[in-house]
């Protein structure tokens, strides 16, 4: 959390996060163009540096995008989704690279301009040999380039929440762009099989996972509260660990039901940072902090604690015969409710 | 109703910003990370050896060659050397037609960098100029003699020998004596760039004068011009 926009709030494990990034992507650049001089000699080192770039790149998405669902699966992971926006940049950076090569090594030093000639050389959609893949390239490279532009925190704030989201989802779409760049491009120059059944294995294990995770929210989402009169018994307070949360879909909305000392309140499961899920984080000095990048809340209010302004809405709560009931209204963003008192 | 109670066994909780980890959380990452990385190197190790095998080919990038030879226009720029064909090429992905248009089909001394795939030549043209017309005044030597084989190796007494050793195949040359006095030799051959030692052997060791194109390709002059063009002095 930070009142002040810095370039990158750097801490301990943000560096080494980065360090073990940085190494991880020098691994592989070595790996594929040291590794692919050595076996295949006469490659130019253009080429060689083409492929290192691209596979580097594809590679880190890759884990970028399972980070998400694995921690969805196992939230002792979650230091992996703490700085992933940074591995995101790296991730473009090193696109980019792929992209600046051989858009110099295919385009440029022609008769045409190099962007131009990207955009008309190939445009037959209908047979493989003419398949435009360069521009699913750029079109993906465009998306990456969007998100990294905007992924620090000011754009967060001034985008808001929900559209800084749906921009960002955007990585599947680029994901998918960037399929048929390598299907319909490398893969048609190169038929080596275990190029492909690689390819089939990364979408498939992207697929899984994402859907392991799903089912596994969906279990969730799918639980029906139960009502009495106008409220929801939402369980036993017996149930909640002491500065834990338990979570429950009343409505459209999740809403995380937090026990502290024999005090219980609750607020929206949505961290107003990055929607991150407040009820898998935790109570420490007195505030709900988020498990995704460590953004606090009071639980009785709702509110960030001065000088921070972030807030999310309040539910009321009330415990009789040891069962929680939530009203299911939510409070504006930041109403005060008295906790409900664990007899 | 099914909760999300967080799982007694990771009760440990991850803040980003404070100095170290929770030490089971730290393990269960360090295990993650390195699996990822094992994951990574073998993926990439893998991809590297995928990748089809390139034939070989060479692009002496940035070393620059000097060829003297018969510049041909039609239907693509070569340059034909001693019966050999070099394609020529301009820089980038331009044809050299740009850079030799202005040049007359004929003797050329061309400067570039030699692109090489199996017995195929090319050269990406960096500077080409014509040779220039010259007429020259000498005596056509046979090299091996001239070069220490005699001593002398010039002149009426050698001239038999200079015929022979034309006559079976040695390299001629031109021996060229400059206002100065200063010796220069020139390589003969003909107004296409072929040998022509054999048909210059009978006016060895004789006096001669002689019209054609002479070009420099960087160590020698060469004369383009057909041996009906060598005219005896006397």
């Amino acid at each position: 959390m930070s009142v002040s926009y810095r370039a990158v709030g750097w801490n301990r494990q943000k560096k080494r996060y980065d360090a073990v990034v940085l190494a991880a992507v020098a691994l592989m650049i070595a790996t594929i163009a040291g590794g692919g001089a050595l076996v295949n000699p006469n490659a130019t080192i253009e080429t060689l540096l083409i492929r290192a770039f691209a596979v580097t790149a594809f590679l880190l998405l890759h884990v970028i995008l399972s980070i998400g669902p694995l921690c969805r699966l196992d939230r002792r992971l979650l230091p992996l989704l703490y700085n992933r926006r940074h591995l995101g940049v790296t991730m473009f950076v090193v696109a980019l690279a792929h992209g600046v090569f051989a858009i110099v090594q295919f385009h440029a030093f022609g008769d045409r301009n190099p962007f131009v000639s990207l955009l008309t050389t190939s445009s037959s959609f209908v047979a493989p040999s003419g398949f435009p893949f360069q521009i699913f390239g750029l079109a993906a490279l465009c998306i990456l380039f969007l998100m990294a532009a905007t992924s620090h925190d000011f754009w967060l704030h001034n985008l808001k929440p929900v559209v800084w989201k749906t921009l960002h989802m955007g990585v599947y779409v680029a994901y998918g762009l960037i399929v048929v760049h390598v299907a319909m491009g490398a893969l048609q120059s190169d038929r080596n099989p275990v190029l492909a059944v690689l390819l089939c294995i990364g979408v498939a294990w992207i697929v899984s996972l994402h859907l392991a995770a799903a089912f596994r929210e969906r279990r969730v989402d799918e639980a029906s509260p139960v009502m009495r009169a106008s409220l929801v018994d939402v369980g036993a307070v017996t149930e909640i660990p002491e500065s834990r949360a338990i979570v429950r879909c009343v409505g459209s909305e999740r809403v995380a039901i937090f026990r502290y000392g024999n005090c219980v309140s609750a607020i929206s499961n949505v961290c107003r940072h990055q929607n991150g899920p407040l009820g898998e984080g935790k109570i420490v000095n007195g505030c709900v902090v988020c498990p995704w990048h460590g953004y606090e809340y009071r639980p009785d209010t709702g509110a960030a604690p001065p000088p921070f302004t972030e807030k999310v809405a309040t539910f009321a709560v009330r415990i009789e015969d040891g069962r929680v009931l939530l009203d299911p209204h939510a409070h504006p963003p930041g109403t005060r409710l008295d906790p409900a008192r664990v007899s | 109703m099914i909760a999300t109670t967080p799982d007694e066994r990771d009760d440990d909780f991850y803040i980003g910003y404070e100095e170290r980890m929770p030490a089971r959380i730290a393990t269960r990452v360090s295990i993650a990370v390195t699996a990822i990385a094992i994951a990574l190197a073998l993926t990439a190790g893998v991809v590297a050896i995928a990748f089809e095998r390139l034939p070989p080919a060479h692009f002496a990038y940035g070393v620059a060659t000097t060829a003297i030879g018969i510049l041909r226009h039609e239907p693509y720029p070569t340059l034909e050397q001693n019966g050999r064909r070099i394609w020529l090429a301009g820089r980038g992905k331009l044809g050299a037609q740009n850079i030799l248009r202005a040049l007359p089909e004929g003797p050329v001394m061309i400067t570039g960098s030699r692109v090489m795939r199996g017995d195929r030549e090319m050269l990406e043209v960096h500077a080409a100029t014509a040779g220039s017309t010259a007429t020259l005044r000498g005596e056509i030597v046979d090299s091996k003699c001239f070069f220490g084989v005699m001593n002398p190796a010039q002149g009426a007494v050698h001239r038999d020998c200079a015929v022979r050793c034309l006559s079976g195949g040695l390299t001629p040359m031109l021996l060229v004596r400059a206002t100065d006095g200063r010796e220069q030799l020139v390589v003969p051959v003909s107004s296409d760039g072929k040998p022509i030692g054999r048909k210059l052997s009978t006016l060895a060791g004789r006096a001669v004068e002689v019209t054609g194109q002479l070009a420099h390709d960087g160590s020698d002059y060469r004369l383009y011009a057909d041996a009906t063009a060598y005219r005896l002095l006397k």
